[in-house]
């Protein structure tokens, strides 16, 4: 039957490369003659990675204290005894003292560890007012009723900042302390507390609002600290760049962590004569005990670590790279078995047909 | 059927037609038994017959048949039943005029077609009004019986000779034996020597198997009939009342296996046929469009079943299934994490990903690929399709949405889903990932299983698509083009009016960590790996036979070798294990 190209019914369907399922296409097969190759170099490739990562994070050092002050470790338990009561009296100071083996290669990164600590919590990471903090002077004294019970204080003034992160800010401070060689004075390792937060969270997200004559708190007025609170906001800091809602401490906070054991960014060692790292020797660490975390079985740790170009130490990149390298390879050699058992038996086939 | 008509000079006459079974009874007077052997010699040639008769009328038996029909035609109650009795009272006593013989030509291709959906495994049943002669030389034409096929009988002729009861277990026994003897011996390889039966059963003898009996025994005989008809290759029913072909579809339907009936027509007669089967199929042709008017589907000529089965059916159901399967996959991919995550945020019901994330995985991010997978794949091409009608068992007895192969897809979609979790929860365990010391927070951990599950699920597709045309280029590639996109534009702008900001720079800050590209890269290969080694080896030890198809066509490109068979091969037809 000819089709006329000039008559067309008005029932008749398209009969474009589309319409009828014609178009052009590649249409590959994945069989072993393909698969295989991709397997093997995949496979080394992935234990080549596997190797340069678990090198690199086996050449990361990383140090940890726990200071909680439970009965058995004993360090800071007069702070934590006071703790199991509620919070412990303001400014219990405690110190912890290690000492390094060996030279600890710089910058040395200083983290604060809390485990049990919930901060990925539903609730709790709603709790938080983002039009407030961006220092709109409107929203500064409107909390959201998402910050309840932490949106208006005592007095019925408002909270600045409100809701449940800011409230249970870390305030544990430390300073750390190396003894001179032989056994001379203790002398402060200075620690430098600047950039620890996002750049964009402290310069963009976070803002004060628009200072009042001049002065911070009195952009403030009419608003009250948090509960737990000991100061108000904007003297967070002595340094009128860092206080306020863009004091860096604050803001690391802010950045709700993934898990319940979380480390945070507390300072960097890189100045004066600790900038190529720490020496041998011993140390102490002074710790401004404020932070109640037996009511929660909570633990409170401190972490020295140095940082590679990929992070902290964790060798389980290197270990995965190399464990799915070394199937790979397994499972390539598999293929190629069968591979070649039934190549020969269809080439038996093939010639006896 | 009759009419009655009155001629120029006043005379009345009543003529009548119809098959010689029933206007034989009637007849009277006539040349009877030169017509009925000449209406059995045209049946036998494949001609379909019919008989005439007539009788003529006085002027009082003319008033009473009006006055009868009347009667009956304005009956408030059973107008059928009293009509049907008036016509039988008025056709009576009549003159045998004749037979009329008509040739009723195959239509072109019917033979092919029919032998390809054999060959396809499909069973072929002929459902026909007409005589057991006729229909019995139609099959022979259009090969539905071979040379080789012995007939078997379910006749009136054979019932009135031995009771049904006898008939049946007869047939079942000379049926029966030969397969339970095939699976015995276990043959492989050319069957010539393989029995092929055919079964010849009319309207009457339907009827009786039918019939509902005080002792219970009708289910018996319809098991029976079942199992017989199950062990032929093709069945013919003749002389078949319409309402007798929706009651065989209607049996076959509910009988143990619960097949997938299409019953095609293009007749007044087969449109209760249509209506019963799963699928009812009308030709358009020349006995009008009522046929085609209650049907499903409508094609102009019996050939086209052949590409509408075996091509358009065959690509309709890998899509469907991929479909399906892969819907299931990637919602389990994509809630799963969250579901694991609840252990550890204390089970508040914190999200893993953002809201816009969690709006949108289903709406933007992996909806286009798989919408146009199932418009345009086409997993063997139409012409290997077309000339190899046994590829169509690959996907007998729904193969492809089987409680095993959904398992699979689940247990991979769970699989994935703990790599991407635990692996990016090893990743960030109490560690920094960036190079200047910062830590990330939940936002990044949950973009960081996001994108590494979006990539996973778009890509498991890429494999899975066998037949890439520019379209299925662009949404693919486009589809994880535009999350990127989003993603970055999503958490690059500042949205205070929405006072929604938890997700301000947080994608390119996960970008800009080195750990969190070589998880993204470790994670999606881990996640396709047992996929792609399924794969290859279920092609390497168990393909399937549209992959050996593929094989033979690439592997015998030089040599052009037309498979030339006679009957369905032996192996064909033993049960394959599924791979796919």
């Amino acid at each position: 039957m000819t089709w006329s190209a000039t008559a067309r019914g008005a029932q008749q369907p398209d009969n474009t490369a589309f319409t009828q399922q014609r178009l052009p296409a590649w249409q590959p097969l994945l069989s072993a003659s393909i698969a295989l190759p991709l397997f093997f170099c995949a496979g080394l490739a992935f234990i080549g990675l596997g190797l340069g990562l678990y090198y690199t994070s086996n050449s990361i050092k990383e140090l940890e204290y726990d200071y909680t002050g439970s009965l058995d470790t004993g360090n800071c338990s007069a702070c934590a005894e006071a703790d199991q009561d509620g919070a412990p009296p303001p400014n219990c100071s405690c110190a912890l003292n290690f000492s390094l083996p060996e030279f600890f290669q710089g910058p040395v990164y200083f983290y604060y560890e809390l485990s049990n600590f919930y901060q990925n919590n539903r609730r709790y990471s709603v709790s938080c007012d983002n039009a407030q903090l961006s220092g709109f002077p409107s929203a500064l004294r409107q909390p959201v009723n998402d910050c309840a019970p932490y949106q208006y204080g005592a007095a019925g003034l408002p909270i600045a900042p409100c809701g449940a992160i800011a409230n249970s800010l870390f305030n544990d401070s430390f300073s750390l302390w190396h003894e001179l060689p032989p056994s001379g004075p203790y002398v402060e390792v200075p620690l430098d507390r600047t950039g620890i937060a996002w750049w964009t969270d402290n310069h963009v997200k976070f803002r004060n609002p628009p200072l009042v004559n001049g002065s911070l708190a009195l952009a403030f007025s009419g608003t009250a600290a948090p509960p737990s609170w000991p100061r108000p906001v904007y003297e967070l800091s002595p340094d009128p760049n860092n206080t306020g809602f863009v004091n860096q401490d604050f803001v690391v906070w802010m950045r709700t962590a993934a898990l319940p054991t979380f480390r945070k960014l507390y300072a960097r060692i890189r100045q004066g004569n600790y900038s190529a790292g720490l020496p041998r020797g011993n140390y102490s660490v002074h710790v401004t005990y404020n932070y109640p975390v037996r009511a929660f079985h909570g633990r409170k740790l401190v972490v020295f670590s140095s940082i590679s170009w990929m992070g902290g130490k964790n060798p389980f990149l290197g270990i995965a790279y190399l464990v799915v390298g070394s199937l790979c390879i397994l499972t390539g050699f598999v293929m190629l078995v069968v591979y070649i058992r039934y190549q020969d038996q269809d080439d038996e086939d093939d010639s006896d047909d | 059927m009759s009419v009655i008509v009155k001629s120029a000079t006043g005379e009345i006459y009543l003529f009548c037609k119809g098959a010689d079974s029933s206007i034989f009874p009637r007849v009277i007077e006539g040349k009877v038994d030169q017509i009925r052997s000449r209406v059995e010699r045209n049946a036998v040639e494949g001609l379909r017959t019919l008989c005439v008769a007539y009788k003529r009328l006085t002027q009082e038996e003319y008033g009473g048949v009006c006055q009868l029909l009347q009667a009956a035609k304005v009956a408030l109650q059973d107008r059928e039943k009293k009509l049907a009795e008036a016509y039988e009272q008025i056709e009576k006593d009549l003159i045998l005029l004749g037979a009329t013989a008509v040739e009723d030509r195959l239509q072109e291709k019917a033979a092919d077609t029919i032998e390809a959906l054999q060959k396809a495994g499909v069973k072929v049943w002929v459902l026909t009004g007409d005589k057991m002669e006729t229909a019995a030389a139609t099959c022979y034409a259009c090969r539905l019986f071979r040379r080789d096929t012995q007939l078997l009988e379910l006749t009136t002729k054979k019932i009135e000779e031995q009771t049904l009861h006898d008939v049946l277990l007869e047939l079942s026994k000379t049926v029966l034996h030969y397969s339970g003897s095939l699976t015995r011996d276990n043959l492989s390889g050319l069957s010539t020597d393989m029995q092929d039966y055919g079964l010849i059963i009319d309207g009457a003898a339907l009827s009786l198997i039918m019939k509902p009996r005080e002792d219970g025994s009708s289910s018996n005989y319809r098991e029976l009939f079942l199992d017989i008809c199950r062990s032929c290759s093709a069945v013919l029913c003749c002389r078949m009342a319409p309402l007798q072909k929706a009651q065989i579809v209607k049996l076959i339907k509910f009988s143990k296996e619960h097949p997938i009936t299409l019953a095609i027509g293009d007749g007044a007669n087969d449109v209760s046929m249509i209506l019963e089967a799963h699928v009812g199929i009308g030709v358009i042709g020349k006995e009008g469009r009522q046929a085609a008017r209650n049907s499903d589907y409508a094609v102009p000529k019996f050939k086209h079943l052949k590409k509408m089965l075996l091509v358009h059916g065959h690509f309709y159901y890998v899509r469907i299934s991929e479909l399906v399967q892969y819907f299931f996959y990637k919602n389990v991919c994509f809630i799963f994490p969250q579901f694991l995550y609840q252990f550890f945020c204390g089970f508040s019901q914190q999200t893993l990903y953002d809201t816009a994330y969690l709006t949108l995985y289903n709406i933007s991010f992996t909806s286009l690929p798989i919408l146009l997978y199932s418009l345009m794949e086409q997993h063997v091409s139409i012409d290997v399709l077309k000339r190899d009608p046994s590829l169509y068992r690959d996907i007998a007895k729904n193969a492809l949405l089987r409680w095993r192969v959904f398992i699979y897809w689940t247990f991979l979609g769970v699989f994935d889903a703990l790599v991407f979790f635990f692996g990016a929860y090893f990743v960030f365990e109490n560690t920094t990932v960036t190079s200047n010391g910062q830590i990330f927070g939940n936002w990044t951990f949950g973009t960081l299983v996001f994108t590494v599950m979006v990539f996973t699920v778009t890509l498991k597709l890429a494999l899975d698509t066998r037949y890439w045309t520019w379209i299925n280029h662009f949404v693919i590639w486009g589809s994880l083009l535009f999350y990127v996109v989003f993603s970055l534009l999503w958490g690059g702008i500042i949205w205070p009016f929405l006072n929604y900001q938890r997700m301000y720079y947080v994608f390119i800050q996960m970008l800009s960590s080195g750990p969190a590209w070589l998880a993204i890269v470790l994670l999606v290969t881990v996640s396709l790996l047992p996929d792609v080694l399924k794969k290859v080896l279920c092609r390497q030890l168990r393909p399937t036979a549209a992959e050996r198809a593929q094989k033979n066509v690439e592997g015998k490109a030089s040599v052009s070798a037309t498979p030339s068979s006679d009957g369905p091969l032996l192996q064909d037809l033993l049960p394959q294990p599924r791979c796919d």
